[in-house]
């Protein structure tokens, strides 16, 4: 682990897949997906029945239950923190003890439910009670309320997540912090739903990143969050962060740099920031949404950043596995790529064949893939309004 | 390292919402935009006055280099927007989402447009203005300049109709933004800012900051003639 790197001490999700991250993990492993139909909303005027939705077990409905928890996105979130927390060995009031400094970045898309009932004369699904609120600060003034600790909300639609463990580890390397919990957290509802079928991201069919038949992707929703720690005072239990890179595409409001130039800039400032070159890199777990026009730009950035070697590094999107979970798809995509890095091991992109992968990638595809070595991976997140962001871990 | 140097910095609301349309209706000619939320017509204001405010020649350079960073707080976002979105639906059902309406719902879309006018690469985020919002953005700007991620970045807040945005640098200037960390047994607390001007009386050159409208005070004392009623109480 570079000196700089600070540690990855503890995950914790809640996903379409699992609600917890070792489930996540071993059912990513084992290829299975979390996609399914909606149930929790009408379906009326969408594009597609399917999406990564959590259908919250008894376990979880008892925890909402417990702690008085209304919305869809705090339960998830407050879930997977929780996890975390524990995962790390600690808890809210060991955040705030004297002497601990401690923080939370959170990151979210659209916050809250975008279903309010007084505009569109529809009453709330389960868990919306007061989700309809877009004033971001409840949003932040909820997890304070719960944590207790200093509390940024940071929102960059798909790459807030990534965005948020960038500007946690800063808080760490250049603020002396001991502890920053970040992730990111979004709900699926119906206006959501409806707005990216107006859009014609969804696909009808299934997401097939990087696919010659690809025609889309699959929104989803859920939560994850990384306790990150001092390297000194913490050994790097899972994986430790190296470095992040930040880019903007100044180029379209939901279309992607066709060139991948935004995407490149970030990979590089990301190696750049962990004092890394793009040979030291073992393995990327991609953006890879299945648009027709992200994955072209994602494959030209990773071309630009990689030369021919980009055709060599074993890369793979758990996004057909668990939906596009939005704000929080960045950090569901850490969890993945710090496990890989832990067990060695790439879980597979379902729904694709290695015979129509359309690129000069080495996309796992199949069954999850053993690596002899993967000591250094990359984490792409590209979200609307050409916000990009990735995160290098490291051994 | 311990201090910030103001380059430049604007405030608009509604007394300046003749130029805001105006400017807000070139970048929708440049851009092909049909449609942009009303909160960013003020931002794209005050981004650009508070960049050409210092007229810096290398600004273009450094912002097309991913060099520039741009930070916004907001705590009602693109309020115009959502609501046209939710109405519409409301009033004529599913067939009505609209495609537009929907992606300018993103809290980051204004942020979006704002880099976008001023071809703004390097890291542009969007922040909920929570309590001590100012002090939070401030914080994050002198670290994205102290780890070498920008070498400039402007940060403020944009709401409806209204936007405060000021341009920071390491280093001393005429408005110097410095800080120390909470001492003793409140480390947590995090970092005091103090604003220090050349132009205050005698003995008030240094006026503690607080944690309160940080980022509108810098702006007002730097633009003095152009400030406008108290613009972001909301």
């Amino acid at each position: 682990m570079p000196a700089d790197a600070v540690a990855v001490t503890g995950l914790g999700c809640t996903s379409a897949l699992a609600e917890n991250a070792p489930g996540l993990w071993t059912a990513l492993l084992a290829a299975r997906s979390g996609i399914k139909p909606i149930e929790h909303f009408p379906l009326d005027g969408l594009r597609t029945p399917l999406a990564g939705a959590i259908r919250p077990s008894p376990e979880l409905r008892s925890f909402a239950e417990r702690e008085r928890v209304t919305s869809r996105l705090h339960v998830f979130g407050f879930a997977a923190l929780d996890e975390a927390l524990a995962d790390a060995g600690w808890d809210a009031a060991a955040l705030r003890a004297p002497g601990t400094k401690a923080a939370l970045v959170v990151g979210t898309s659209l916050g809250m439910s975008l279903v309010a009932p007084e505009a569109v004369g529809e009453r709330l699904t389960e868990y919306d009670g007061d989700a309809s609120n877009p004033d971001l600060r409840a949003l932040a003034a909820s997890f304070e309320r719960r944590y207790s600790v200093e509390t940024i909300v940071v929102t960059t639609a798909c790459a807030s997540a990534a965005h948020a463990a960038a500007l946690a580890l800063d808080m760490i390397r250049c603020d002396g912090y001991d502890v920053v919990v970040c992730g990111g957290a979004d709900s699926l509802d119906r206006m959501k739903y409806l707005g990216h079928s107006a859009l014609q991201t969804l696909t009808e069919d299934l997401p097939r990143p990087f696919s010659r038949a690809r025609s889309g992707t699959l929104f989803g929703e859920g939560a994850g969050f990384l306790v990150l720690e001092r390297a000194p005072r913490a050994p790097a239990r899972y994986a430790g962060l190296a470095g992040a890179g930040y880019s903007t595409d100044v180029y379209h409001v939901t279309a992607p740099d066709p060139e991948g130039e935004g995407g490149a800039m970030a990979m590089r400032a990301a190696l750049a920031d962990a004092g890394l070159e793009p040979e030291a890199v073992d393995h990327v777990n991609l953006h890879g949404t299945g648009t027709p026009l992200n994955d072209v730009s994602e494959f030209k950035a990773l071309a630009q950043v990689f030369g021919a070697r980009a055709s060599r590094v074993p890369c793979t999107s758990v996004k057909p596995a668990v939906g596009h979970a939005m704000g929080a798809a960045g950090v569901l995509e850490a969890i993945a790529t710090i496990l890989a890095i832990r067990d060695r091991t790439v879980p597979p992109t379902l729904n694709v064949r290695a015979d129509e992968v359309e690129y000069p990638l080495d996309l796992v595809t199949g069954g999850s893939r053993p690596l002899g070595r993967i000591d250094c991976a990359l984490s792409n997140s590209f979200g609307f309004g050409g916000a990009n962001g990735t995160l290098v871990f490291t051994r | 390292m311990s201090e910030m140097r103001v380059l430049g910095a604007a405030v608009v609301g509604p007394a300046e919402g003749e130029a805001a349309k105006a400017r807000a209706t070139a970048f929708k000619r440049e851009t092909r935009q049909r449609y942009l939320d009303s909160s960013v017509e003020a931002g794209l204001e005050a981004l650009h006055a508070a960049m050409h405010g210092d007229a810096d020649p290398g600004l273009a350079q450094a912002a097309a280099a991913g060099r520039i960073g741009l930070l916004l707080a907001t705590a009602l976002g693109p309020q115009a927007s959502r609501g046209d979105y939710l109405r519409s639906y409301g009033q004529r059902g599913e067939k009505s989402a609209s495609a537009t309406l929907f992606t300018n719902c993103g809290y980051n879309i204004a942020g979006a447009m704002l880099a976008r006018s001023q071809n703004i690469r390097g890291p542009v985020l969007t922040f909920g203005a929570d309590d001590g919002w100012d002090r939070k953005l401030l914080d994050v700007a002198r670290r994205l300049l102290v780890a070498a991620r920008a070498e400039i970045v402007y940060a403020g807040r944009i709401e409806p109709g209204a936007a405060a945005i000021v341009g920071l640098a390491l280093g001393r200037g005429d408005i110097t933004v410095s800080w120390r960390l909470s001492s003793g047994e409140n480390r947590a607390a995090g970092h005091e800012y103090r604003i220090e001007t050349g132009d205050e009386p005698d003995g008030e050159a240094r006026r503690p900051a607080g944690a309160e409208d940080m980022v509108r005070r810098i702006a007002a004392l730097r633009c003095r003639p152009r400030v406008a009623a108290p613009i972001l109480s909301t």
